[in-house]
């Protein structure tokens, strides 16, 4: 099989829910990683199905992932892709919200819906002996919807609320207003769960639309994981001969924007007991021949307690309790992020000093021995990956969905070993690029204005402006 | 407070392939699932736990103390936790820095957790390193270095933690509240953070004499679980930490609060768009024979879209986006809780409204077959999928043995578990789901404040 490591570094973990990069068998050096094999199989009316099987725990797993997500809303649209996967659980045309909620907790589970920028993705499992059962209900929710007008308006309102209160979040406050910041007009700039304002629009209509545009097996796959029976799989076919494909209409994403000077945004509440900073400009597709050189820039960068930035940050300077950036790699550029949180009071020395570990980083490039314990580490830590087939199917997944060679796979300890320092620092500086940050702050005007405008021209909003 | 969840619902309730509701149990679920684990005990106390799998070649390697924030005082609450830091900041052998650079060098994730009462430390990292990290383990439990400037700058990023958690966050602060008006006397009534004039406090003399009293093998929990041999374990944990010494630990006298008689109340002023509340009834210490039948009585109530709270307050009456309900049993005393998120504009009293309507339901009439079935499988359920890594049955087996002293507890948990009946859960609501017991704390916007 294939030689392979993984990075599980919490830096990326974010990336590897996104894109899961692949994982392989063995390691140099090391014993066989056994990994589970997977296979893939197209169905009649085009849905992929990915199957993980492993008899060694008595449970199964299903997911169904259906491309496009947040993205596809149209502009006034925000929140549809997600409501619409949300009600999915709502009703279908024989079983109530209640009852579905009440099959599936009797099997032990529970349906899990989440939407994200690309794509939106639901699951459930059950023990091995119900997953006839599991099938059966996961199958009627996807394909027999029922959409009532009812159930619309209660979801409606549990989102608008739900939004509401987490505008008393400061995490959620300061991603949101930043990706709005970042990507302006584009799909990436709105919040995947939507805007009050837009959500309140929404009708019975555009969720049906959505769903038979969207929601196809041509445009989905299915994942099977665990205990599968091939009775289970030789059943899909007539299970699912009522879900139709449809021709897909494709509509190109816009592309996003060029890089542009630094800009400071500050956006205050005076309430906050500490201040939340986002740094970022536009990174990478996921699709993109730099990325396991730049899972090495950064790992390097802030992928470990060794890193250049938590040394200095947090460690040297005690200045928060975290830093994490990612490249968040998706269909389109994605965005690259620089997060933190600090005390009001030392905002300023907090991007300063960022800054300035960024730019030397991007100036200097990484050094030999930092090149060393990064492969060290991408190799050494990869059984982590695969170690379960749950884990295995989430990277195989990421793969379809962003049209990932399996070679990614197959290839990825050799292409690491042979990436040198100075393939590395060409990386960073064809993607990291620290004088074009776009800079958010979200804390008290009185003690945080004054020390951004010390660092270049302020943009000032209260909260209230930008939800 | 990380493993609790995973911990409580691992290993209760694990494999089985048949649909054994239709008919009582023929054999305990336990046999299905128990696991190989070799103990053994080192002359100075230390308890070592091996479990050898080896489907990727990886270690998960735990060390627990059996100290946490209930050993604190007043005026030095959050030592065990600030503590737990500076373990990360060098010996001797392996000064400030080492550690970290060669941990991630060889492929390996380290951290630690604090809780009320305990301290655990894991690290999982290629199995070619295990005698690394039984050298590195063994030389944090004696040689810890105390740097001034270590501590300072640790300081802060513990404080900025505090903010980050509590201060900054509406249940964070609700937490600490609610910690305080459930108990007066107990050291459990100040959060594991512990409070920022204590943190700015603390010093070295002190953070030492913390060490040099609680971090002692006798006082410690050793999980391996991976890709090893057990005897070389066995050989290299007697090589390494032989010639640390036990300790007298000290054995603490807590004073603990009465049962209550009244209902209590607390309120902060936070957040600007809704209520969020807390309600608490007295529960059970770890291991209590009543602590498996809370639990189920408390995802019977809490736990899910299919619970009776959900389905009551955020479904049908739409006051609340979430509730949830759990029951925590901690060394000294434990809590039954349900954490209500309501929807803006919606009041304490719509809620409780509910709660106790659903609480006499669940006080005058048994659960139903579907209703037990569903509980049970859920337990079984995630259970069995917490099984599959290392990492988790590490986790577990430490949380067990540094608890009760006896790791095989959790496979009798498991059938305990499994054996619950509806009656059963029936009466323990009877007897803690007692209004006059309860206390209910929010965190209010100042909107919505009534003086």
């Amino acid at each position: 099989m294939c030689k392979l490591a993984k990075n599980k570094f919490n830096l990326f973990i974010l990336i590897l829910v996104l894109i899961g990069v692949g994982g392989c068998a063995t390691m140099t050096g090391s014993s066989g990683v056994k990994i589970p094999s997977y296979k893939e199989t197209r169905l009649k009316n085009g849905l992929t199905v990915l199957s993980v099987i492993d008899r060694s725990l008595p449970y199964v797993s299903v997911g169904l992932l259906v491309q496009g997500g947040g993205a596809e809303d149209p502009a006034t649209k925000s929140g549809l892709t997600s409501l619409t996967a949300d009600l999915l659980e709502r009703g279908t045309k024989t079983k109530s919200a209640t009852e579905i909620a009440e099959q599936f907790g009797l099997l032990g589970s529970e349906l899990s819906i989440a939407t994200e920028r690309d794509y939106s993705i639901l699951s459930a499992a059950s023990l091995s002996a119900d997953q006839t059962e599991l099938l059966n209900l996961f199958f009627q929710v996807v394909t027999e919807p029922a959409f009532t007008s009812l159930e619309i308006e209660r979801r409606r309102k549990e989102l608008l609320s739900e939004i509401q209160r987490a505008y008393d979040q400061p995490r959620y406050v300061a991603n949101r207003i930043f990706s709005s910041f970042l990507y302006g007009a584009h799909p990436y700039g709105r919040p995947v769960e939507g805007v009050i304002r837009d959500i309140k629009s929404i009708k019975q209509k555009d969720i049906i639309r959505q769903y038979l545009k969207s929601f196809r097996p041509n445009n989905s796959i299915l994942i099977l994981v665990g205990d599968v029976q091939n009775s289970t799989l030789s059943s899909l076919e007539n299970k699912l001969s009522n879900w139709t494909s449809r021709e897909l209409v494709n509509e190109p994403m816009p592309t996003v924007g060029s890089k542009e000077p630094q800009k400071i945004l500050f956006v205050s509440r005076n309430d906050l007991q500490q201040s939340e900073i986002r740094l970022g400009h536009f990174g990478i597709q996921r699709k993109n021949d730099d990325f396991l050189a730049l899972m090495v820039a950064e790992t390097v960068l802030a992928g470990s307690m060794n890193s250049r930035l938590i040394k200095e940050i947090r460690v040297r300077r005690g200045l928060t309790y975290g830093i994490q950036t990612a490249f968040n790699a998706t269909k389109q550029v994605g965005p690259y992020i620089i997060s933190s949180n600090t005390r009001h009071d030392k905002v300023g020395e907090l991007i300063k000093e960022t800054l300035t570990v960024v730019k030397n980083f991007v100036r200097e490039g990484i050094t030999d021995e930092e090149l060393q314990d990064a492969k060290g580490y991408l190799l050494g830590s990869f059984p982590n990956k695969v170690e379960t087939p749950d884990r295995l199917a989430k990277i195989i997944l990421a793969y379809r969905i962003y049209g990932i060679a399996d070679e990614e796979l197959t290839e990825f300890v050799s292409r690491l070993n042979k990436l040198n320092k100075e393939d590395i620092n060409k990386a960073i500086q064809r993607n990291y690029f620290p004088d074009n940050f776009q800079v958010l702050v979200y804390g008290p005007e009185k003690i945080v204005l004054p020390q951004l405008r010390e660092i270049g021209a302020v943009q000032t909003k209260n909260y209230k402006e930008l939800l | 407070m990380f493993y609790y969840v995973a911990v409580v619902l691992f290993l209760q309730n694990l494999i089985f392939t048949q649909n054994l509701w239709a008919e009582p149990p023929t054999e305990k679920f336990s046999d299905k699932i128990r696991f190989q684990v070799e103990k053994f005990k080192l002359d100075n106390g230390l308890t070592v736990l091996i479990h050898e799998d080896s489907r990727i070649p990886m270690i998960n390697y735990q060390q627990w103390f059996r100290v946490g924030s209930r050993h604190e005082k007043p005026g030095r609450t959050g030592l065990a936790h600030f503590f737990e830091h500076l373990m990360f900041k060098g010996t001797k052998k392996y000064p400030d820095g080492e550690l970290d650079r060669l941990v991630q060098k060889y492929g390996g994730n380290f951290n630690a957790f604090t809780t009320e009462d305990y301290t655990g430390y894991y690290i999982q990292i290629p199995s070619n390193k295990l005698e690394f990290v039984i050298d590195i383990e063994s030389d944090r439990m004696r040689n810890l270095v105390f740097d001034q400037r270590a501590i300072d700058s640790e300081r802060e990023v513990v404080k900025e933690e505090r903010r980050l958690r509590y201060e900054n966050s509406i249940m964070g602060s609700l937490w600490e509240k609610n910690r305080q008006v459930l108990y007066k006397l107990s050291p459990y009534r100040w959060p594991v953070i512990g409070y920022m004039a204590d943190l700015n406090a603390t010093s070295m003399a002190e953070f030492k004499e913390f060490y040099d009293t609680h971090y002692a093998p006798n006082n410690a929990v050793i999980v391996v679980v991976g890709d090893v041999k057990k005897s070389n374990v066995k050989k290299l944990i007697e090589k390494y930490y032989g010639t640390i010494s036990r300790k007298e630990i000290p054995d603490l006298k807590y004073e603990l609060d009465p049962l209550p008689k009244n209902q209590r109340q607390g309120q902060i002023e936070k957040g600007e768009q809704a209520i969020t509340t807390i309600v608490s009834y007295p529960g059970v210490a770890a291991g209590h024979k009543d602590e498996v039948a809370l639990q189920m009585l408390a995802s019977a109530l809490g736990d899910g879209t299919s619970s009776r709270l959900y389905k009551i307050m955020v479904y049908k009456n739409q006051i609340a986006t979430g509730v949830s309900g759990s029951h925590d049993g901690n060394i000294l005393s434990g809590e039954l809780m349900f954490t209500i998120t309501f929807k803006p504009g919606m009041s304490v009293e719509s809620g409780l409204s509910l709660l106790d309507s659903e609480i006499r339901r669940m006080t005058s009439e048994p659960i139903s077959a579907d209703e037990l079935r569903k509980l049970k499988n859920t337990v079984l359920l995630s259970n069995v999928r917490g099984l599959q890594t290392i990492a988790a049955k590490a986790g577990v087996l430490a949380e067990y043995e540094t608890k009760f002293g006896d790791y095989t507890r959790l496979f009798g948990d498991i059938d305990k578990f499994a054996n619950i009946s509806a009656l059963d859960i029936q009466e323990i609501a009877k007897q803690y789901l007692v209004q006059q017991r309860r206390s209910i704390v929010s965190a209010i916007p100042k909107s919505q404040v009534v003086e």
